[in-house]
């Protein structure tokens, strides 16, 4: 039966899901629909808020293209193509690999970033699918993917969690509201470590009970392998001048590294910092200068995936604008307000939840949408009496959840692994199901 | 010349050495500085890269590569051929600085690609320097950092100088005809360093069969289904443009803004999708641009790092320092102009060279009673003048036209010699 539904999943989204950025257009068109339609904001001021917040979110869409590039770029270094390989190489059943692929994938975006899960987890499903391919077992390359991707369901209650941090900070801006309240109500309670730990223990079995039958699997295509072997085109210049050598020489590389080490002691035990995507993306820049032979070797596995930072410079800026034009049109709080109204002090976290995950469809970064459905939650939180952790922990399970099945946020995924988001969605959607069966009992569970 | 990135690593080890060595700072401080400062610039870089990669892909649309072969097809001579890029990147350049390096490095290409087709005997290497030589003069134009920003309310040395409205900076006559002398001029100049046919390296085979591939892809994906029809669609587009039209009616008509970058990002958007077929088709130009982007993302942060050490060492203090003490009110105007072509090799955004050079060139100023109006823009000529020889800026062109720095920087240094003494000149006319 499980195999039915999957393969109708499956096939309904390679028919009707189109690419990552048809989305993010579809979605503008709508929130412009929405927006003109059931409020009062005239069309051309609609469109006057849109293009004003367009370029809201410049710093942090180059912190996400470093987090890739930089990741991506370590990766493909001599040491860590070893590393990966050898840890790929233990894998040797289908079952293992699917249950591989998505540990890692959880265990990094719950104990790493967000941003770093979905790095993590796609490269080693890449790896592990040439390794699979090599000795032949039959791997499904879009599960295998998706398992790497589906990690990505659990972020929003590990140690990057935008909207628990954001309430723990010291003149956050709702704490007129709420006042503070710290990670030990929300993220170290032990009702959130066991929803994780159930996710942790189940995800990836169901995962892969998913697979289809051996003679039905898609291994890695040459296509999806083809950037690898480019990456290896390094040392082009085969001209003998001062200049090449310098370029060429590893001695170049130990002054970054030495400054670099230097510096996130510094950070880390001086000044006590905690991890955040600038701290990574240095990390990540100084372990690949450090393993790559020569500043040109490290230059050249940049450029060679720098492809990848095209689709995400060009759709970033269009869920500002939609995010801009939720908020500016009052659009955002009409979603809130409706479901604060068919809720009592039990019910807001349900009802929360629920919005939550709706609205993370049209604006999938965490802290932009604490930033929207934030105060209004709180508030209603307050007046109604209700419990405040759990309700902003429903925002966080709502925003985690539907990231499942946003082709946005695939992106670095799809990219990496060289796939479409259509070829993943169905797999997505079967484990969106499951965790959202999971989420709603714990809600229901904890009011 | 090595490539950009060993330059931008040696300046900050020198910089490194410097801080610790001129300015006293202590190992771990001035690596403190450098850490600090790395992330500074993510706004910023990521409004070039964009410029970068919108700009590629509209110069990639069917109807712009129709246009710009047009252009490129009444180039009858190698002499044409230098002249007719030198002068498109130094007028677009006055529009815009990232505007002009992606127009002059596109036409560059197509130019090549035309000259190598009806065997017009042309330097490629030359001509690039050609598309890279309107980087002298972006700094007189229209998104010249310092110019704008002392004319803007509320500027950060608001107090020391006061506003000075670009009537007298960028508009004025001085500054209109040291711009138009190097436009009318310097293509001439260019033109003339043509080597002999028998030496000329034509584009090479591999960069135009690139060109091919990227504006010929159509369509890879052959299934029908409704995705793939709502992708392949024209209304998407269309929609899009409409308001994007709307919006850049609001902006220049209803609020009478002018140009910055990302408007100037907005237009080459909506501009783009207006002159595709498809979303995909769109997103397939954006995906082949993307390349240029790599060596910007990885070299910027460098670049920040630099300026952090020299802000926070008190090492750029030291330099302007220095030149100020040498100066008179009468001199001021051209050591601040050295001083900002020093300085601008360290740090190439001439916004970010503002923010360090600019308090210390301005007190001055002040000090020793001189033009305020004249120093600023002295500032703005050294901070122009030395792009010519600073690897970084080049690196969109390089990326678009496929050379390496070392094929172009024999040529613009000729062009900083030419340019060198038209600035001083002109300078100390005006003093």
């Amino acid at each position: 039966m499980l195999a039915r539904f999957t393969n109708g999943l499956v096939v309904f989204f390679d028919r009707w899901m189109p690419d990552a950025l048809v989305v993010a257009l579809v979605l503008t068109a709508i929130t412009f629909a929405l927006g003109i339609g059931l409020t009062e904001t005239e069309p051309v001021a609609a469109v006057a808020i849109w293009g004003d917040n367009l370029w809201n979110l410049l710093e942090f869409t180059n912190q996400v293209i470093l987090i890739i590039l930089l990741g991506y770029a370590l990766a493909q270094t001599t040491a860590m193509q070893k590393v990966l390989r050898g840890a790929a190489g233990l894998v040797t059943t289908p079952s293992g690999a699917y249950v591989t692929v998505t540990f890692v994938s959880l265990l990094s975006s719950f104990f790493g970033s967000g941003g770093f899960g979905l790095v993590a987890g796609a490269i080693i499903a890449r790896t592990v699918g040439i390794v699979a391919r090599e000795r032949n077992i039959p791997v499904h390359y879009p599960l295998l993917v998706a398992c790497a991707y589906s990690g990505f369901v659990i972020w929003h209650q590990g140690l990057s969690a935008t909207i628990p941090l954001t309430i723990a900070t010291p003149g956050h801006f709702l704490e007129g509201t709420i006042g503070i309240i710290p990670s030990s109500e929300t993220l170290l309670t032990p009702w959130n470590a066991a929803v994780a730990g159930i996710i942790f223990l189940t995800l990836p079995f169901v995962m892969a009970r998913l697979r289809p039958a051996d003679e039905a699997c898609r291994p890695i295509s040459n296509s999806s392998l083809a950037e690898n072997s480019e990456s290896r085109s390094a040392d082009i210049h085969e001209t003998h001048t001062p200049a090449a050598r310098f370029e060429n020489s590893r001695w170049l590389n130990l002054p970054i590294v030495v400054a670099g080490l230097v510096f996130l002691y510094i950070q880390f035990v001086e000044r006590g910092t905690g991890l955040n995507l600038n701290i990574i993306n240095f990390s990540f820049l100084i372990l690949g200068v450090a393993l790559s032979r020569s500043p040109l070797h490290y230059l050249t596995l940049i450029v060679n995936a720098a492809r990848m930072a095209g689709p995400f410079l060009l759709q970033y800026p269009l869920y500002a604008g939609i995010a801009g034009l939720i908020a500016g049109t009052g659009l955002a709080q009409m979603v809130v307000d409706l479901f604060v109204q068919i809720s009592s002090p039990t019910t807001l976290p349900i009802t929360s939840f629920f919005s939550g995950a709706v609205l993370n469809l049209f604006v999938p970064s965490g802290g932009g949408q604490w930033a929207i459905q934030g105060p209004i939650a709180m508030q209603a939180a307050t007046e109604l009496g209700a419990n405040i952790p759990l309700t902003a922990m429903a925002v966080a399970f709502g925003d985690q959840w539907t990231n499942l099945i946003h082709p946005f946020l695939a992106i670095p995924v799809l990219a990496i692994t060289g796939l479409q988001a259509r070829d993943i969605m169905g797999y997505c959607a079967i484990a969106f199901l499951f965790t959202g069966v999971i989420f709603l009992i714990s809600l229901l569970i904890l009011i | 010349m090595p490539d950009s990135f060993v330059v931008a690593i040696a300046l900050s080890v020198l910089t490194f050495i410097l801080a610790i060595a001129a300015a006293g700072a202590t190992p771990t401080g001035a690596i403190t500085a450098w850490g600090d400062g790395f992330w500074n610039l993510l706004t910023f870089t990521s409004q070039v890269m964009l410029t970068l990669l919108l700009g590629h892909a509209l110069a990639y649309t069917p109807f712009m590569q129709r246009t710009l072969k047009q252009i490129a097809g009444t180039v009858r001579s190698a002499r044409g051929a230098y002249l007719t890029v030198a002068f498109i990147s130094c007028g677009t350049a006055l529009f815009s600085w990232a505007l002009g390096l992606v127009a002059g490095a596109v036409m560059a290409r197509t130019v090549g690609t035309v000259a190598r087709e009806r065997s017009i005997p042309v330097h490629y290497p030359l001509l690039v320097a050609c598309a890279y030589s309107g980087i002298v003069i972006w700094h007189q134009g229209l998104s010249a950092s310092i110019g704008l920003a002392i004319a803007t309310p509320g500027h950060f040395l608001e107090e020391s100088i006061g506003i000075v409205p670009t009537a007298q900076t960028l508009f004025t006559s001085w500054n209109l005809v040291t711009a138009l002398v190097i436009l009318l001029t310097l293509p001439f100049v260019m033109a003339r360093l043509r080597p002999a046919d028998t030496d000329c390296r034509p584009l090479p085979a591999s960069v135009s069969a690139e060109a091919q591939d990227t504006s010929e892809v159509i369509n890879a994906d052959q299934k029908d289904t409704p995705a793939a029809r709502l992708e392949n669609s024209r209304i998407l587009n269309f929609l899009f443009v409409v308001i994007g039209a709307v919006f850049l009616f609001v902006e220049f008509a209803t609020r009478g803004k002018g140009l910055n970058l990302n408007l100037l990002n907005f237009i080459f958007l909506v501009v783009g999708v207006a002159l595709t077929r498809s979303p995909m088709h769109y997103l397939r130009l954006i995906v082949a641009a993307a390349k240029v982007v790599g060596p910007f993302l990885l070299q910027y942060p460098f670049y920040a790092g630099i300026a952090g050490m020299m802000a926070d060492t008190g090492l750029a203090r030291m330099v302007v320092d220095l030149f100020v003490q040498i100066s008179t009110a009468q001199t001021l105007p051209i050591t601040t102009f050295f001083s900002g072509a020093i300085l601008n090799l360290f740090i190439p955004s001439g916004g970010g060279q503002w923010a360090v050079q600019g308090p210390i060139a301005m007190q001055a100023v002040i000090e020793l009673g001189a033009d305020v109006p004249l120093t600023a823009m002295a500032v703005a000529f050294g901070d122009q003048w030395t792009n010519l020889i600073q690897p970084l800026i080049a690196i969109p062109v390089l990326a678009i036209a496929g050379l390496h720095v070392r094929d172009i920087m024999g040529y613009c240094a000729v062009a900083l010699i030419y340019t060198g003494p038209i600035f001083i000149i002109s300078i100390l006319l005006r003093i």
